[in-house]
C-alpha cells in the first residue's frame, strides 16, 4: 500500500519475539498513516465565547457561595460581609401545607371546590361546622377531624347520612394547617387553627374511640380556638348550648 | 501519495512513521489481552442489557419475576447499572486504551501473560460484584454498589492493567506525545484515585453522614467525567484522523479541552446535591464548574468536528466512522445537557425524576458505548487478520442502537419533565407525579428491546468474527458503496 511513509526505524526492533517475519493483515495494509496535528489556532469566537462563560461562571460563584463558610447551608442567607449567617429558614405557611393534605386526603369526598357532592358528602364552604354557626364552636371541628363522625347530619339546612373517618393518625400541625386552609377557601373567612389547640383537643379526647354522632356533638359545649388559646386551661364555654 | 495539501505543511513528519510491519507486530503484541478485553466487555454488555430491559420492565409491570428476591427491581437495576459500567465500558476502555497507546507509543506490548491474567482477575471481579448484588450484598450507593469484597479485587486487577500502560507509555519510540496519549493516560490514573477514594469513604470505613452524599456524587460524575470519558475521546483522536486521513486540526484546543476537562469536569457532581445538607458553597462551586465545562465540550467536539469538516460522506460506508461520529454527537449533546441541567432553575425541578435517567444513559450509551462501537470496528479485523462478516448485522446494530437511544432518552426526558415539575408542585401528590411518568417508563421498556436487539446483533457479528467467517479477500465490510473518490475506502 502506498499510502504509508516507509519506515525508517530499525525493524528488528519491532517483528515479534520469535523473529519470524509476521503476516500483515488486509486492513493493517489499507491503513492511513498515524494521526498527526495541523497547527490551527482556537477560533476567536470560541475563545470570546470562553471567557465570557468564566466571566458569569465566577459571577456565579460570587453570589452563591455563601462566603465559602461552612455553616451557611443557604446562600440567601449570607451576604460578602458574612453579616447575618445561620439565619432560621422562613417558616413554612399553614395554608399551603393545608391545601397538600386536604389535595391528599379529603378532595376525593368534599371536592377542590369544598362544595361536596350533593346527598353524600356534606359541603365545606359556607358550612357552619366549619366556620362556627349558632351551636358549632372550635371544638367542634377538631374532635370531627381527629375521631370522625357518623349518622344523620344537618349543614346548611340539608341532612346527610354518611360516614367520616377518623384522621387522628396526621400530626396536630398537620391537622391545624388542613383546618386553617378550609376555613379560609372558597369565600370562608375564620380564624386560623392553631397547633397548640388541636392538641389540647387531642388530650381532651384521648379516650375516645367510636366516632361521633351528632347528638354527642351537640351535647358537648363550644369553645372559640382563640378564646382556649388565651387562657392556659381549656376556658369554661362562654356560650350555652341553644335547646 | 495523495495527502490532502492543506495538511502536509505542518506535519512533524520525522515522528510520526510507522512501517505495515511495524504495525503488524504491534498488534500481534497485543492480540492475546485486547482480544480478551473487547470480548469480556461485550458479553458483559449484553448480560446487563439483558438485565437493564428487565428492570425497565419491572418499572412497568412491577409483578413482572416477583417469585424471588433475586430478580427484584433493588437489585436487578443496581447489577444492570453496575455491569453496564465495570463489565462492559470499563473493560473495553482497557482495551481499545491499551491497543492505542501501543499503537501511538510505537512499541509491542511485553510480558502479555501477565496482563492476561490481570484480566482474568478483573472480569471474576466483576462476576462476584455481580453475584454479590444479586444475593443481596449490594451497597445502594450508585455506581458503587459492588460489595466491599468484590471492590479489592477489581482494585488490584486494574493497578496491574493500568501499569501496562504506563510502561508502554514510558518505553515509547522518540517524539512527541500525541493527544489520544495524554487522554488515556489521564483517564488511567484517575480511575484508581476515584475508586479507591469513594470505597474507602463510603464502602469500607464509612465516613459521617453528612459527608457521604458529596463523596457519592463526586465519585457517581467522575467515574464518566474522569475515567470513561478521557479513554474514549483518546480512542477518537486516534480513529478519526485514522479514518479520514487528515491530521487533528487545532492542537492548542486539544491542549485547552484536555486541561478544562480534568480541572472542571471533577468538580461537577456535587451541584447535583443541591438543597440537600452541604454547606452553599459547595453547590456554588459545582454549578460554577458545571458552567465552565461546556469549555472541554466545544473544544473537543469542535476539534474533532474540523477535523472532520468535509469528510463527513465516510460515515455513510465506514462502521467504525459511523459509530465514532454519532458518539461525537452523544458527547456533545450529553454535555451541553449537562450543563443545562446543572442550572438550580433546572435543577430543582428535574433533581429526582427520570431526567436524570435519561442524562446518564445517553452519556453511557449515546456517547461512551458509541465511541467504543466505533473503535472496536476498527481494531478487531487488525487484530485477528479477517474482516467484518456480515454488513446487516453492523447496519441492524446501528439502527437498533439508534432508535433505541433516540426513543428512550425523549421517553426518559419529556416522562421526567412532567414528572419533575408534579413533584415541584406543593398541591400535587407524589402519586400523580408517578402517574404522569409511567407511559413514559413503558416506552423506555419497549426501547430498551431495541437496545437490547442492537448489542446481540454486536455480539453475534463479533463472535462471527472471531471464528474467521469473513475472509480477508473479500475486502472491508463497508455499509454502503463509497462515493466517487476510492481512496477514501482504504481507510475502513
Amino acid at each position: 500500500m502506498t499510502s504509508n511513509t516507509p519506515s525508517n526505524e530499525d525493524p528488528s526492533k519491532l517483528t515479534s519475539e520469535t523473529g519470524e517475519k509476521l503476516p500483515v493483515p488486509a486492513s493493517v495494509l489499507r491503513e492511513n498513516p498515524e494521526p498527526t496535528n495541523a497547527s490551527e489556532p482556537i477560533p476567536l469566537g470560541l475563545t470570546a465565547l470562553f471567557f465570557v462563560l468564566i466571566f458569569i461562571a465566577g459571577i456565579y460563584l460570587a453570589l452563591n457561595s455563601g462566603g465559602f463558610r461552612s455553616d451557611v447551608f443557604s446562600p440567601d442567607l449570607v451576604s460578602w460581609s458574612g453579616a447575618g449567617a445561620g439565619g432560621a429558614a422562613a417558616p413554612v405557611d399553614p395554608k399551603v401545607v393545608g391545601k397538600r393534605i386536604f389535595t391528599q386526603n379529603c378532595v376525593v369526598c368534599h371536592q377542590t371546590t369544598g362544595l361536596g357532592m350533593p346527598g353524600q358528602f356534606p359541603p365545606l364552604a359556607g358550612s357552619e361546622w366549619v366556620i362556627g354557626g349558632d351551636w358549632v364552636g372550635d371544638n367542634h371541628i377538631v374532635s370531627v377531624l381527629l375521631h370522625g363522625m357518623q349518622g344523620a347530619v344537618q349543614v346548611k339546612g340539608s341532612t346527610y347520612n354518611n360516614a367520616m373517618p377518623p384522621w387522628k393518625q396526621l400530626k396536630d400541625e398537620q391537622i391545624a394547617a388542613v383546618l386553617t386552609y378550609i376555613r379560609s377557601e372558597w369565600g370562608n373567612n375564620a380564624a386560623p387553627i392553631s397547633t397548640e389547640y388541636v392538641k389540647s383537643q387531642r388530650d381532651k379526647t384521648i379516650a375516645r374511640t367510636e366516632p361521633w354522632s351528632q347528638k354527642e356533638l351537640k351535647a358537648m359545649a363550644a369553645e372559640s380556638a382563640g378564646a382556649a388559646a388565651a387562657a392556659p386551661a381549656p376556658a369554661a364555654a362562654t356560650s350555652s348550648p341553644s335547646k | 501519495m495523495n495527502q490532502p495539501s492543506h495538511s502536509s505543511h505542518h506535519e512533524d513528519t520525522e515522528v510520526r512513521t510507522l512501517s505495515n510491519e511495524a504495525r503488524a507486530a504491534i498488534d500481534a503484541s497485543t492480540r492475546g489481552p485486547v482480544i480478551l478485553f473487547l470480548g469480556s466487555s461485550i458479553f458483559w454488555l449484553v448480560i446487563g442489557t439483558f438485565l437493564k430491559l428487565l428492570a425497565d420492565w419491572q418499572l412497568t409491570i412491577p409483578t413482572l419475576l416477583d417469585c424471588t428476591a433475586l430478580f427484584t427491581y433493588g437489585r436487578i437495576e443496581p447489577a444492570q447499572n453496575n455491569i453496564l459500567l465495570y463489565g462492559w465500558a470499563s473493560t473495553a476502555a482497557f482495551g481499545a486504551g491499551l491497543w492505542v497507546t501501543a499503537r501511538l507509543s510505537r512499541v509491542p506490548l511485553l510480558h502479555k501473560k501477565l496482563l492476561t491474567s490481570a484480566g482474568i482477575i478483573w472480569n471474576l471481579g466483576v462476576l462476584l460484584g455481580t453475584v454479590g448484588i444479586l444475593i443481596g450484598d449490594g451497597n445502594s450507593i450508585p455506581g458503587l454498589d459492588f460489595p466491599g469484597y468484590a471492590s479489592p479485587i477489581l482494585l488490584i486487577a486494574y493497578v496491574l492493567i493500568a501499569s501496562w500502560i504506563i510502561i508502554t507509555l514510558r518505553q515509547r519510540q522518540p517524539g512527541a506525545l500525541f493527544a489520544s496519549q495524554w487522554f488515556i493516560f489521564a483517564g488511567f490514573l484517575s480511575f484508581p484515585w476515584l475508586y479507591a477514594t469513594a470505597n474507602i469513604l463510603l464502602v469500607w470505613h464509612p465516613v459521617q453522614a453528612s459527608a457521604q452524599g458529596p463523596i457519592a456524587s463526586w465519585f457517581l460524575e467522575n467515574i464518566t467525567n474522569l475515567w470513561l470519558a478521557p479513554v474514549a475521546i483518546g480512542t477518537g483522536f486516534y480513529v478519526v484522523p485514522k479514518l479520514v486521513s487528515r491530521p487533528i486540526s487545532s492542537p492548542s484546543l486539544s491542549v485547552l479541552g484536555f486541561w478544562t476537562l480534568i480541572l472542571f469536569g471533577s468538580w461537577t457532581g456535587i451541584g447535583s446535591l443541591m438543597g440537600g445538607p452541604v454547606p452553599a458553597w459547595m453547590m456554588g462551586a459545582g454549578v460554577a464548574a458545571s458552567i465552565m465545562a461546556i469549555i472541554p465540550v466545544l473544544s473537543i467536539a469542535i476539534n474533532l468536528h474540523l477535523t472532520l469538516r468535509g469528510k463527513y460522506s465516510a460515515m455513510s460506508w465506514s462502521p467504525a466512522l459511523r459509530f465514532t461520529v454519532f458518539g461525537l454527537y452523544g458527547f456533545f449533546f450529553s454535555g451541553v445537557l449537562a450543563t443545562l441541567f446543572a442550572l438550580p432553575s433546572f435543577n430543582a425541578v428535574i433533581q429526582f425524576s427520570d431526567v436524570v435517567a435519561g442524562a446518564s444513559l445517553l452519556s453511557l450509551y449515546g456517547f461512551v458505548s458509541m465511541t467504543f462501537f466505533g473503535a472496536i470496528y476498527y481494531i478487531v479485523p487488525r487484530l485477528i487478520d479477517a474482516e467484518w462478516p456480515c454488513v446487516k448485522l453492523i447496519r441492524w446494530h446501528f439502527w437498533f442502537a439508534l432508535s433505541g437511544l433516540v426513543l428512550s432518552v425523549s421517553a426518559l426526558f419529556l416522562g421526567g419533565l412532567l414528572q419533575g415539575f408534579a413533584q415541584f408542585d406543593v398541591a400535587s401528590t407524589f402519586r400523580s407525579s408517578i402517574e404522569f411518568v409511567s407511559p413514559f417508563r413503558f416506552l423506555a421498556a419497549i426501547s430498551s428491546v431495541l437496545l437490547l436487539l442492537a448489542n446481540l446483533s454486536f455480539a453475534f457479528s463479533f463472535v462471527l468474527m472471531l471464528l474467521k467467517t469473513g475472509k480477508s479477500e473479500s475486502g472491508p465490510a463497508l455499509l454502503n458503496e463509497p462515493t466517487e473518490n476510492s481512496l477514501e475506502t482504504l481507510a475502513v
